[in-house]
């Protein structure tokens, strides 16, 4: 039965750290909560959703891909008219910006979409495989695979195009970057972009796994993805990954052995001792390592 | 002035006519009948208040249309309790003492009908709820009605058939921890049921209203082996648990209280939901005339959707008021609307038999509704009742 909830605990992880590589993402680049990022996750999922409603060609992929785009569009227009036009001397001022972006969002959704809440038809079949002791369905290695594809292409991306790089020199100073002729405003907007497109499949891939698609969803997937940003290590990409799962994890061993009940108040325990004792994550803060 | 006397003689006589139509009821004072109803029109119950407020709004219609109550033209007034507790207390208080209304419809929820129970024998004045579910609240005042069944009332049956259908010997409740009717079914009934019925409890799990991902409890309950699986859980997080079997691979059939088996169970779980046994105090698939009358009116005002029982066990509440009225001799008059007041109550508590869309219903000792109920099960991807 471990076995088989470490499944269940990597599933239920891979989202978490989905959305938490977004919210890292922008806050190494801009030191700015994100906080509209669980309703762009929300979008997502309705996006995804709808596709597969409303065009009968469209499968899962389809749906992804659709996804992606209204997501993507979507963390370039919040970039460009609710972020970047805001003044930063007011270190407040974004923040709230994103928090009025949240409540336009999951008013915009209850209006279009209904306030009910509505799940994926089944788009994949679903086929069991049996491993020795655990139960693996088709729907979770698709989830799974999806996850892990999405994350690996993203540290591709950071790691060796020079789009990525000017991503890691303005996360380490912008300043330093702009001198050294990077358009500092430009990687912002991307990573506002490519943010959004990963939580817009993870969006799609929830959807899909939970049948718990509605306006509200965006709150409690971020309060777990701030979570794992924390737990990660500030900006720390990696961190955030590898953190997401264990926090997944440690949530559904919780869940089975401790009781429904403790799950949340053990998860936010560990984040208290993380906070005191190692206030850096458990990765290190990686924006502030000196390079 | 001539106009004016030919419109008064055809005023009164359309008066006579309709007064015609109704021979046996004594004819009361005042302008309107007033009722009140507390409704869920925002927050969780939405679904609930609107469909209510609807359905008691066409009974309403039907009634005046026919001459309302002794010729005198019913008027209920709603108030929205948003779901929650403070605005039900507010608005029965406004209700009962501002617009002086003879009785209230509603609320819907278990958790605001328990706070304004016991304030009853204060006000003196009748609450009969559509939907609160929950077992032991209508003791708590001669007031209290209830024109629905009760989460064990309801499951009895259904259970018993499910373990018959399945030959269940064997089971695990999943249930919710906060939900106040999922809860009372989950802890309490279903236990007491599955024993009466010979099914083995194997196991009991919980999860919280917001959980959207159960595949820890569904790990721990396949591990277990049940040949079913019982539900405390309203339809959302059931369609959500259902699914989440199906794709770890464990096959047993469930069984479920009326929030479950709301109709968005079914669109919700899709082919996972197949099979499963569920309660409702209401067949809103009823084939009788009367029944689909009813949805016809109902579904054009809800954008096609069914609604809830709480639709159809509201407009038969305001069916029986009317004809509690006119049988107990209630005046409308102004001061006596203390003692039209106790006449209401007195016709609720004697109520038997009365044939509605939503069954046979009569008022048990303490207040609370019984009668026949259905058992649906999901064929095919829809409810079918399965009562002989």
């Amino acid at each position: 039965m471990l076995g088989q909830q470490l499944i269940n605990g990597l599933m239920l992880g891979a989202s978490y750290s989905l959305v938490a590589i977004g919210y890292t993402l922008i806050f190494g680049v801009l030191r700015l909560l994100h906080f509209a990022h669980g309703e762009v996750f929300m979008v997502g999922a309705f996006i995804g959703l709808h596709v597969v409603l409303w065009f009968a060609f469209a499968n899962i992929y389809v749906a992804i891909a659709g996804a992606m785009v209204v997501t993507a569009l979507l963390g370039w227009i919040v970039a460009r008219f609710a972020v970047q036009p805001v003044d930063k001397g007011y270190p407040l001022a974004p923040l709230i910006s994103t928090i009025g972006v949240t409540i336009v969002l999951q008013n915009l959704a209850i209006n279009i979409f209904g306030g009910e809440q509505v799940a994926f038809p089944e788009t994949i079949e679903q086929i069991l495989y049996r491993i020795g002791p655990l139960t693996i369905s088709s729907v979770q290695i698709f989830i799974l695979a999806v996850a892990l594809l999405s994350m690996a292409a993203l540290w591709l991306f950071i790691d060796r195009t020079r789009m990525g790089r000017a991503i890691r020199a303005t996360s380490e100073s912008h300043e330093t970057a702009a001198l050294l002729g990077v358009d500092v405003n430009r990687v912002v907007v991307v990573t506002f972009v490519v943010a959004s497109a990963l939580a817009g499949i993870a969006g799609v891939l929830d959807g899909v796994k939970n049948s718990a698609i509605t306006p509200h969803m965006g709150l409690e997937v971020a309060v777990k993805a701030l979570v794992v940003m924390l737990l990660g290590g500030l900006g720390n990409v990696p961190g955030a990954m590898v953190a997401g799962i264990l926090l997944g994890m440690v949530e559904i061993l919780t869940a089975s052995y401790l009781g429904t009940s403790v799950r949340d108040f053990f998860t936010f325990v560990i984040l208290i001792l993380l906070l005191l004792y190692r206030p850096t994550g458990l990765f290190g803060t990686r924006t502030i390592e000196s390079g | 002035m001539r106009h004016g006397s030919i419109l008064a003689t055809a005023a009164g006589a359309a008066a006579l006519v309709a007064l015609s139509t109704a021979p046996d009821a004594a004819k009361l004072s005042g302008r309107s009948v007033k009722v009140g109803a507390l409704v869920p029109i925002t927050g969780k119950g939405a679904e609930w208040g609107y469909t209510a407020r609807e359905s008691i709004k066409i009974a309403q219609d039907e009634i005046n249309a026919a001459g309302g109550i002794g010729g005198v033209p019913l008027k209920v007034i709603f108030w929205d309790t948003q779901s929650k507790e403070s605005e039900g207390i507010k608005g029965f208080k406004k209700l009962a003492t501002r617009d002086n209304v003879l009785a209230v419809f509603g609320p819907c929820f278990s958790s605001i009908y328990e706070i304004l129970a016991p304030q009853l024998d204060r006000y003196k004045v009748s609450m009969i709820s559509y939907c609160s579910s929950k077992p032991g609240l209508s003791e708590m005042s001669k007031w209290a009605f209830r024109n629905t069944l009760t989460s064990d009332k309801q499951l009895d049956p259904v259970v018993k058939a499910w373990a018959d259908a399945y030959k269940i010997k064997s089971a695990v409740i999943i249930h919710d921890l906060e939900d106040a009717v999922s809860k009372a079914e989950g802890a309490k009934i279903l236990p007491v049921l599955l024993k009466k019925y010979g099914v083995k409890l194997l196991g009991m799990m919980t999860y919280r209203t917001k959980d959207t991902d159960f595949s820890a409890q569904i790990t721990k309950a396949k591990a277990l082996n049940p040949d079913g699986i019982a539900l405390g859980s309203c339809y959302q997080q059931a369609a959500g648990i259902a699914k989440e079997a199906r794709k770890q691979g464990l096959n047993a059939p469930f069984v479920g209280g009326a929030c479950a088996g709301a109709p968005g169970f079914v669109q919700l779980g899709g082919k996972a939901t197949e099979g499963s046994y569920m309660s409702t105090a209401a067949w809103i698939d009823d084939p009788r005339e009367s029944v689909q009358a009813y949805v016809k009116k109902i579904k054009a005002v809800n954008k096609g959707k069914k609604p809830p029982y709480g639709g159809p066990r509201s407009y038969d509440s305001t069916h029986i008021l009317k004809m509690i009225m006119e049988k107990q001799g209630v005046t409308n008059k102004s001061d006596d609307l203390e003692a039209d007041r106790d006449r209401i109550r007195q016709g609720w508590a004697a109520l038997k038999g009365y044939d509605g869309i939503s069954g046979e219903t009569t008022m048990n000792e303490v207040g609370d509704g019984s009668g026949a109920s259905a058992i649906l099960k999901v064929v095919d991807g829809k409810y079918v009742n399965v009562l002989k």
